[in-house]
């Protein structure tokens, strides 16, 4: 509304400065520019993720040319997972992807890293520096072995014979793994730059914008996994 | 030197290096950046001129040139289109002009990411060094057309299957990279750097077209990305996304149950907004030229305002308007045919606002004002048969016809590189400190202008008699006049001297940057910041020791009462100005 | 100055242009006049905006250069005229849209006594098939083609049996009898194009799709590709004959049915 307000002026009417706060001494006006950059950039990431998830939805609808094919998938649980969910069955060649068990350990560690950042983030904020360390430590750890964990269900994938050529819902399995596991690690790079300066003792002050977003960050980056994961296991 | 020091953590004056590769190269001055983004695109884009100029040679005069054979002219055709819409004008409005403006247009001292900026700058040229050295792997740079479509791109039927693609894939990927780090950059320097009195409505319409035509580009490119990926993928591990069970070069492929039109959907998802990634930042440059050398207020800022916002929402509902013969749901066809041309009602309110500008104006008919008409004739002309392919039952007839290449090149290649050439007239005195020669401007605006009209207005008609593009002969066709053919050699003659006219540009900005005469440091008498610098050129940090502050829009043109016919954004107001209303 | 009177020359010279060039839309020969006639609507209205507003523009352009004492007026916006603007640019929108619309549904829309044809597009050359009198395709796949079996035809299905193979790239028509053609394509994207019918689909590998027409008048017309496929693109030419019915009907005649292949031959003869 505010915004709203402000795009319906009629600019040539006011003069002066407008009771317009400006920038403060160092230049930027509002919020850090660190936190509109990531806000932005949470945008183009949920497109690229949203569009990912939408071309595996309209793969699994594809049912080629085939039409006693398609009605042979019609008799599958999946067929009507994905009708119900979809209005979208599934293509003829689709063949389940059978989602290793580790997954869901990977799962839990990812959760567990994210509640290891906001914990971090409460520390913050009570001024708690020695838990702060602790917990931030924590937390990039655990995203560590996040990826270390994606990378054997890979290893055991292909150690099966279960390459991406095999079938398209294995695929994208490898392709939203990729994609999510280089936005982590992306995030890890920050969480270093972050838990240095702690560890070298920096102030509340000065790392407090780097925890409170890399936080958000690994929210969003678990929010994303989860419905990836679910994706895959409903169809 | 860390990826988020931004000016705002960084309390200290600006970092002034001292060493020549410290102050041209490595650069983290936005002008520096901003210089070397175009110097690159418009490298890259002379090599997309003399391939346009080669495959001219081979429509009009066939088989003369030996080397031009089908497998080298579908190369050209491909490199030519994706050099010139991504590698040159992206990089161009929004690395080049957008890293120029956008700081002195809202009264900041750099970009708020300097060295993500930086960073940027670089990986765009890795990528166009990429592209360039598909030139030279085995089988050539790929020919599978700017589109891309696969399976056609990467099977053999089509030359540089092989590496070609691949190079092209990864070179787009590595270019959204690059125009990711720059876009987040100019979206929040606009957002957040904005000095005082700089309220968003205060902005010059350069500023908001640029504004909103990055916000496109952060949303739209990360479907070419996935897209670009999953091709990558299909081409080198054998996974089927966009391939079905086909049969090349004689032998069934491993592939089966991908969708074609499923790749479709993903690059026109970015491919449409690409169009007005193009043109916003080219509305909005040209919005100010107008004003500035009609010496008259944008009319109907407001409406401007909005429209491009409204431009760049639409832009996202209207892409399949391109795939109305693609096979895909036919009903889609009421829908994006209907949103397509809801989008023409505030293009062409753009259109009125802009002639109404010069209406009752004080025009003067300096080489940028030129430019700038020429915009608006070409645009007109471009914007109509924008109609013709938007509505989708008159689309079957003319889709992939040389209506469509006519269309295209009007709306998206000759009006917005109008508006770049007008815009280089006129920031050029501010950039450089000299003034380029005016008899040679009027050269270059002439034959440029009524050359491309030459060229484009006859594929049109080639259209409607049902020419089909991405021929590359015709051979015998019953139902083409041999008229045809003198068409196109017309149309390579007049495609020859406009490329050649651009050597009279070239010569102007080169001489006239040694031996131009000093230039005013305003001197077309511009209301905006960018005109107000204490240096001309701007030195780093553009303002001296203070930020400037602004007192009212940036439209202050033949002001009632007023002693000058312009009043700059950061004059206070006069004493019988009231300083606030209500 | 001068560019106010070149801008009116331009536009007299577009003018004179569409009179005078020899170049536009070829004789129909389908039934899709309503094609055309959405694209001549769609001309006149663009062509009169396109007069109207380059004409403002020059008038502008001379009566407001720029000379000694000239000064521009003052007037940031005008709401009223630029609803009014808005207004009618909305109702030019809709007299162009309705009717392609309307035709659209007309054209995806087969009617009933449509009979049907495939066309077959394969690097760089163009094959078709009829159904034969059982009026239904026969099922195809990919594994199945070879040098025996071009189409692809499944052996096992019986619906196939009698169906016409006409194994080069000229295709007859009825005169004055709707057709559906169903449009299939073994490896890449292709586009069915005869520029006299207008109508125009491309063909998708993997999937089916489909236009449909009436042939008009009898004549040979060229089919084109009209959606890039590799490096013969240019080269992948077709003839449609349009007959009268008997001349039709035995030209169908002279076609091998794929029940009498060999490879069908294997498949009746397997246990």
């Amino acid at each position: 509304m505010k915004l709203l307000r402000e795009l319906t002026k009629r600019p040539w009417l006011t003069k002066g400065l407008d009771s317009d706060p400006g920038p403060g001494a160092d230049g930027i006006r509002g919020a850090t520019a660190a936190a509109t950059g990531m806000w932005f950039y949470v945008g183009v990431a949920s497109v690229m993720f949203s569009l990912i998830v939408a071309a595996y939805v309209l793969r699994l609808g594809n049912y080629g040319a085939d039409p006693a094919a398609a009605a042979a998938a019609k008799a599958s649980l999946a067929w009507w997972t994905l009708a119900a969910i979809c209005g979208i069955p599934p293509a003829d060649d689709w063949a389940p992807m059978a989602e290793p068990f580790l997954l869901w350990i990977n799962t839990g560690v990812l959760i567990v890293s994210s509640i290891a950042w906001q914990k971090a983030r409460g520390d913050l904020r009570k001024r708690r520096m020695d838990s702060l360390r602790i917990t931030l430590t924590a937390a990039g750890l655990f995203a560590l072995v996040f990826l270390a964990g994606q990378l054997t269900v890979w290893r055991q994938l292909i150690g099966s014979g279960q390459f991406a050529a095999v079938g398209p819902a294995i695929a994208f399995f490898y392709l939203m793994t990729a994609m999510h596991g280089l936005h982590l690690l992306g995030g890890l790079f920050f969480w270093w730059r972050t838990t240095s300066k702690v560890l070298n003792g920096a102030k509340a002050e000065e790392i407090a914008a780097g925890v409170n977003l890399c936080a958000v960050y690994w929210h969003y980056l678990l929010l994303v996994w989860i419905v990836m994961f679910g994706l895959l296991l409903i169809t | 030197m860390t990826t988020y020091t931004t000016i705002a953590e960084d309390t200290r004056p600006l970092h002034h290096p001292k060493t020549w590769v410290g102050k041209y190269v490595w650069s983290q001055d936005h002008k520096v950046i901003a210089i070397q983004y175009s110097l690159t695109a418009v490298g890259v884009g002379l090599v997309a001129l003399v391939l346009s100029g080669l495959m001219r040679m081979q429509l009009a005069f066939p088989g003369m040139l030996e080397f031009i054979t089908p497998d080298a002219y579908y190369q050209f055709v491909t490199m030519h289109g994706m050099i010139m819409v991504i590698y040159l004008l992206t990089a161009l409005l929004l690395g080049g002009f957008g890293n120029y403006m956008i700081p002195l247009m809202i009264g900041a001292r750099d970009m708020v990411f300097p060295f993500v900026n930086m960073l940027s700058y670089w990986v765009y040229l890795l990528s166009v060094i990429v592209l360039m050295a598909s030139f030279f792997v085995p089988g050539g740079p790929t020919g599978a057309g700017w589109t891309l479509y696969p399976p056609q791109a990467i099977t053999e039927g089509t030359p540089g299957a092989g590496w070609g693609i691949i190079m092209m894939l990864a070179s787009l990927a590595i270019f959204i990279v690059a125009f990711t780090m720059g876009g987040l950059n100019y979206v929040t320097t606009v957002l957040q750097a904005r000095t005082k009195g700089m309220t968003l409505m205060r902005m010059p319409c350069t500023i908001w077209g640029i504004f909103v035509a990055t916000i496109l580009g952060l949303l739209a490119f990360p479907a070419l990305f996935v897209a670009a990926i999953m091709m990558t993928l299909d081409n080198t591990i054998g996974t089927s996304f966009f391939m079905p069970a086909i049969i090349s070069g004689g032998a069934a492929l491993d592939h089966s149950g991908g969708s074609p039109i499923l790749f479709q959907h993903l690059f026109w998802f970015f491919g449409h907004p690409e169009v007005y990634i193009v043109a916003l930042p080219a509305f909005g440059i040209v919005s100010d030229l107008i004003s500035t050398h009609a010496r008259k207020n944008i009319f109907g800022y407001r409406m401007m305002v909005w429209a491009i916002i409204i431009i760049g929402g639409l832009s996202f509902i209207v892409w399949a308007h391109h795939m109305y013969v693609s096979g895909m749901n036919p009903y889609f066809g009421f829908f994006f045919a209907t949103s397509t041309l809801i989008i023409a009602v505030p293009t062409a309110i753009k259109v009125y606002n802009w002639v109404l500008t010069l209406w009752r104006g004080d025009i003067h008919l300096r080489v940028p004002m030129l430019f700038a008409i020429g915009f608006i004739f070409t645009f007109i002309h471009g914007g109509l048969t924008g109609l013709f392919l938007g509505n989708v039952s008159v689309d079957v007839p003319l889709s992939d016809t040389y209506f469509v290449i006519g269309h295209f090149h009007m709306v998206m290649g000759v009006s917005p590189i109008m508006v770049v050439f007008g815009a280089i007239y006129h920031w050029y005195p501010k950039i450089t400190g000299r003034m380029w020669n005016t008899m040679l401007g009027q050269a270059h605006f002439w034959i440029t202008f009524l050359g491309v009209y030459a060229i484009y207005l006859p594929m049109h008609y080639l259209g409607f008699l049902g020419v089909p593009r991405r021929y590359y002969e015709m051979g015998d066709t019953a139902f083409l006049p041999e008229s045809v053919h003198d068409a196109n050699v017309g149309i390579t003659i007049a495609a020859l001297t406009v490329g050649a006219a651009q050597l009279i540009f070239f010569y102007n900005l080169i001489y006239s940057y040694f031996k131009g005469p000093k230039a005013d440091p305003n001197p077309w008498g511009a209301t905006t910041l960018e005109w107000q610098t204490p240096d001309t050129p701007p030195a780093h940090g553009n303002w001296g020791p203070e930020l400037p502050k602004v007192y009212r829009w940036a439209y202050d043109y033949s002001v009632p009462g007023a002693a000058r016919d312009f009043i700059p954004q950061t004059t206070p107001p006069g004493p019988d100005e009231k300083p606030h209303e209500h | 100055m001068r560019v106010a009177v070149v801008i009116v020359l331009l536009v007299i010279g577009s003018v004179a242009f569409h009179f005078l060039s020899p170049w536009w839309m070829t004789p129909i020969a389908s039934n899709w006049g309503e094609l055309d006639n959405a694209l001549i609507i769609t001309f006149w209205v663009c062509g009169a905006v396109f007069i109207a507003l380059n004409l403002f523009l020059a008038y502008s352009v001379y009566k407001f250069r720029h000379r000694k004492g000239s000064k521009a007026t003052y007037e940031p916006e005008n709401d009223a005229l630029e609803g009014r603007l808005t207004f009618w640019t909305a109702i030019g929108i809709v007299i162009m849209l309705a009717p392609g619309l309307i035709a659209w549904n007309k054209y995806i829309t087969v009617p009933d006594d449509a009979i049907v044809v495939e066309a077959v597009g394969q690097q760089w050359q163009w094959s078709f098939r009829f159904p034969g009198e059982d009026g239904v395709l026969g099922a195809v796949a990919t594994e199945h083609i070879g040098p025996d079996n071009p189409f692809g035809l499944n052996p096992g299905d019986p619906w196939g049996t009698d169906d016409i193979l006409v194994a080069e790239g000229e295709l007859h028509l009825p005169l004055d009898q709707p057709v559906k053609i169903v449009l299939r394509s073994n490896d890449v994207l292709h586009n069915f194009y005869v520029p006299q019918f207008r109508a125009k689909m491309d063909l998708v590998p993997g999937t089916y799709t489909y236009i449909w027409l009436t042939p008009t008048r009898t004549g040979e017309f060229e089919i084109l590709c009209a959606e890039y496929c590799g490096r013969s693109h240019y080269n992948m030419r077709g003839l449609v004959v349009v007959d009268e019915m008997p001349a039709f009907e035995e030209w169908l005649s002279e076609f091998p049915r794929f029940g009498q292949s060999n490879v069908a031959a294997a498949a009746t003869g397997a246990p």
